[in-house]
């Protein structure tokens, strides 16, 4: 185990930051913290790093004890690598003395380290460039080299692509992706874009109020999302209320939907009133007189397909993608139906 | 259409003359350089050494300065022990004091009680630096904050201790801040009269006062300014690349936050303190007793109505000199941005050169300009005019205001620089006409630098002693001429009531404008 936190909590002043964080990463996985802003993403890297104390819990890097309630490791000593949201390059030194930084001084094969490090990260053109020169995406790859150039047991990215454009975004991210991997890297990122934590992630997790509600693969983070606060933040979907008919049956205003395992679980009995995960996928048009009525709301064009808000005749709204050769006027009347691969339920709070 | 048009050409109009009039103090230097260019009198002696002991003298200064004001804003700054708030204010205090009174206090206090010898030049450097440092100190504290946590996060990351950080990121970053702040202490110790004749050291400054006032000898004084005018040009040009880079540093910093900081304990912590402390008692604590006490001890000696009719010359000049300060800054800076033409620009910005200028040769230029307008009046009407020259508040005022135009100038124009340039245009889609944003949006908003502005350059003008010196109208005795007067006779028990006037009034003045100068950096920590 590289990486393991054991129920860390943290505070600012009076005010809980992290809650009983837990998660764990093996040597050479890259893991994602998704969450909304101000759930404590950066706070989690912060006391990774030892930039920030504990109130509770403990951090393991290695194997090695690294914080706890009574003990902290210098942010100096711990071999963690952070790279930062503003690229944070040192502005007096050029790009190859950037790259040295974290090399100690006058040990042998420096030089090539940093060579090495400004090839993979294909950076070697500017290498006497000073930061103000460059654009934000080589600003970001610098900074990547010079994380890694020390050859951190960690590495630790915050939000690293937030300021790049969208068109180069994916790019800049696979690339990022493929340098870690190349160097054997264990990381930790977080980010608020689940397209860059689907891209990036063996293992991913969605942080809520400063705890991680699921920590998984990125595939059953968005078809098996434990609870409704993941279900609603990863991917577009509605949740549509439901009961349970029998154990692997839910009776919906769409009609029965059936699932391939049984449903039911200690807390979860039939008859009881559910909360359905519809996603936009699982929506089928179906011909005029089957399935149940619907009108189409608001369309948006997302290129190869096209995303449609829509609304039965009960008045509940539903998202339903199609390719863009469907194209449905607002106001339209259809007709849909449910077609679930991923049955996911929740117990009906209300 | 057609008064808007009539009020727009009378405001340009006026903004011309006003460019005009600060321009004038320059022009009378020129005046004052062909003079010495072509005047038939030789070089005064030893013109090279005073050189080389103005520089000494200068460079020492600006070298301790450097010293006390990167610890003191290292350690309220980037630190954290207890007292670190109260030291931040207290450490910037000293700067109401000016140099030439630590000077009378502290040889008062050595040499003549004591008989340590400060009356020397490594005395003088201590003294000057002990009341210029908080010019770096301020910057460097500037600088420190606005140096992004992520820098010095990721410099610990990748290594480095936090003494280690210091050395290899922060102070490398902060250079820029620290030389302007160097040769502002430079200049300022260039520029000084008053510590040089108390001690005896032949600097540029006091020889060509001397040989202006006491032997009448304008084309060696003007030889004098020369030089030293030479060597105020040569760290000018020294200062700008300086600044350009400072700026490059600044414009690649977005993340704010605490994490950075550095958490005294135990002994270090004691250290830090008495550090500051030592540095406050110095600069500050230990010249205002002394002071005090000096006024007690001498209390039957001065005259109330004196200090009183003193304390109301010295804020009637300040009021004046504010006035006129923000009138002509706010007019040059309006015109240079306005104006297309770029020799407008420059000629809009060679007035803020004053204030690199020594006050001696500035006051001389002056002088120079009003002698050549009074005579050129007296031969064109008949008319002697030459009552300008010496019984006018009106000269004084404008002189000071043009060679101080900088501070006013620079704060609006930081002002307005910190604001969105897209609030004139919503204001202005609104409906508001010019005279009603000025007055709901520009005040309101520029109001923090304004009084900041306005704050510093009462404290300038209240210590402020060549150019008012060499410009005094008879019967205008302010703080400063008063105390210099007296200690230069060697008699600081009488100076002492009015040295004493003079610091409290500078001080209450910085203890007003020291929340408004670090608000924008607290700000942007909690943000």
């Amino acid at each position: 185990m590289q990486l393991e936190l054991a129920n860390v909590s943290h505070y600012h002043g009076r005010t809980p930051i992290l809650n009983g964080l837990s998660l764990q990463l093996d040597e050479g996985e890259i893991g994602v913290l998704i969450g909304p802003s101000g759930a404590g993403k950066t706070t989690v890297l912060n006391c990774i790093a030892g930039l920030e104390e504990l109130k509770g819990g403990t951090i393991r890097i290695g194997g090695g004890l690294a914080s706890s309630v009574d003990f902290h490791m210098p942010a100096e000593e711990r071999n963690v690598g952070l790279m930062f949201q503003d690229a944070a390059l040192f502005p007096h030194l050029s790009v190859r003395q950037n790259v040295a930084f974290g090399l100690r001084a006058g040990a042998n094969g420096n030089g090539e380290r940093v060579t090495e490090m400004l090839r993979t990260c294909a950076i070697s053109d500017y290498a006497d460039a000073y930061p103000h020169e460059l654009s934000g995406g080589q600003q970001q790859r610098v900074a990547l080299a010079r994380a890694l150039a020390p050859r951190p047991r960690l590495l630790l990215l915050d939000e690293p692509f937030s300021s790049a454009d969208a068109a180069l975004k994916l790019n800049l991210v696979q690339e990022v992706s493929a340098i870690i991997r190349q160097e054997g890297s264990t990381a930790l990122l977080v980010t608020h874009d689940q397209n860059e934590a689907f891209a990036l992630a063996d293992r991913c997790g969605v942080i809520d109020a400063g705890s991680i509600c699921q920590w998984d693969t990125a595939y059953n983070l968005y078809h098996r999302p434990n609870c409704a606060f993941v279900a609603n933040f990863i991917g577009d979907g509605v949740l549509l209320d439901g009961k349970l008919t029998a154990d692997d049956e839910v009776a919906t205003e769409l009609g029965p939907v059936k699932a391939a395992a049984p449903l039911t679980t200690p807390m979860l009995r039939t008859g009881n009133s559910v909360k359905m995960l519809l996603r936009p996928d699982d929506i089928v048009l179906t011909e005029t007189g089957q399935g149940s009525a619907a009108q189409v709301r608001e369309k948006s064009f997302r290129g190869a397909e096209i995303l449609y808000l829509l609304t039965t005749e009960r008045g509940t709204d539903l998202y339903a993608v199609q390719p863009s050769r469907v194209d449905l006027e607002v106001g339209a009347a259809i007709a849909v139906a449910p077609q679930v691969d991923h049955v996911v339920v929740f117990p009906s709070i209300d | 259409m057609r008064a808007a048009a009539l009020s727009a050409r009378l405001g340009r109009t006026a903004a011309h003359l006003l460019l005009l009039l600060a321009l004038a103090p320059l022009t009378g230097l020129l005046l004052l350089f062909l003079q010495a260019q072509f005047g038939a009198a030789p070089w005064p002696r030893g013109a090279l050494r005073l050189l080389g002991n103005t520089v000494l003298l200068a460079a020492g200064a600006s070298l301790l300065a450097v010293l006390w004001g990167t610890a003191a804003a290292w350690l309220t700054e980037m630190c954290v022990f207890p007292g670190r708030r109260v030291f931040g204010l207290l450490l910037f205090l000293p700067f109401a004091l000016p140099p030439y009174l630590q000077a009378y206090v502290w040889s008062d206090l050595l040499d003549d009680r004591w008989g340590w010898g400060v009356r020397n030049m490594a005395g003088a450097c201590l003294l000057m630096s002990l009341a210029l440092y908080p010019y770096v100190y301020m910057l460097a504290r500037a600088n420190f904050a606005q140096q992004s946590c992520s820098l010095m996060a990721a410099a610990r990351l990748l290594g480095c201790t936090p003494w280690g950080a210091f050395w290899r990121v922060a102070l490398p970053m902060a250079r820029p801040a620290l030389g302007v702040g160097a040769l502002l202490v430079f200049m300022e110790a260039a520029n000084d009269i008053a510590v040089a004749q108390d001690f005896g050291l032949g600097t540029l400054g006091y020889r060509a006062y001397d040989l202006w006032f006491n032997r009448g000898s304008a084309a060696g004084a003007a030889r004098l300014s020369l030089l030293l005018f030479v060597l105020a040009l040569a760290l000018i040009m020294i200062e700008r690349p300086l600044r350009r880079r400072q700026v490059q540093y600044e414009s690649s910093i977005r993340y704010f936050c605490c994490l950075s900081e550095y958490r005294l304990r135990g002994g270090h912590a004691l250290l830090a303190c008495m550090g500051c402390g030592v540095l406050v008692l110095l600069g500050c604590g230990v010249p205002l007793a002394a002071l005090a006490a000096r006024t007690l001890e001498a209390s039957s000696s001065w005259y109330a109505p004196r200090l009183a009719g003193a304390v109301v010359d010295t804020l009637q000049l300040v009021g004046l000199v504010l006035l006129a300060g923000f009138v002509l800054g706010a007019a040059l800076l309006w015109l240079r941005r306005r104006s297309d033409a770029p020799a407008l620009r420059v000629l809009c910005m060679l007035p803020a050169s004053g204030y690199a200028l020594p006050g001696i040769i500035y006051g001389m230029g002056c002088l120079l300009l009003l002698a050549a307008t009074a005579d050129g009046l007296l031969a064109l009407s008949g008319y002697s005019a030459h009552w300008l020259l010496h019984s006018s508040v009106g000269v004084l005022c404008l002189a000071l205001a043009c060679r101080y135009v900088i501070i006013p100038g620079g704060a609006l124009e930081r002002g307005l620089d910190g604001l969105s340039p897209r609030l004139g245009e919503v204001a202005r889609s609104a409906g508001k006409s010019q005279l009603r944003m000025l007055a709901q949006v520009w005040l309101p908003l520029l109001r923090p630098s304004l009084l900041v502005g306005g704050l510093l350059l009462a404290v300038d003008i209240i210590k402020e002693l060549p150019l008012t010196l060499l410009l005094r109208p008879l019967g205008t005795d302010t703080l400063a001429l008063l105390v210099y007067q007296y200690a230069s006779d060697e008699d600081l028990g009488l100076a002492a009531p009015y040295a004493l006037a003079l610091t409290l009034l500078a001080l209450v003045l910085l203890g007003l404008a020291y929340p408004l100068l670090t608000a924008s950096v607290r700000q942007r920590r909690q943000g």
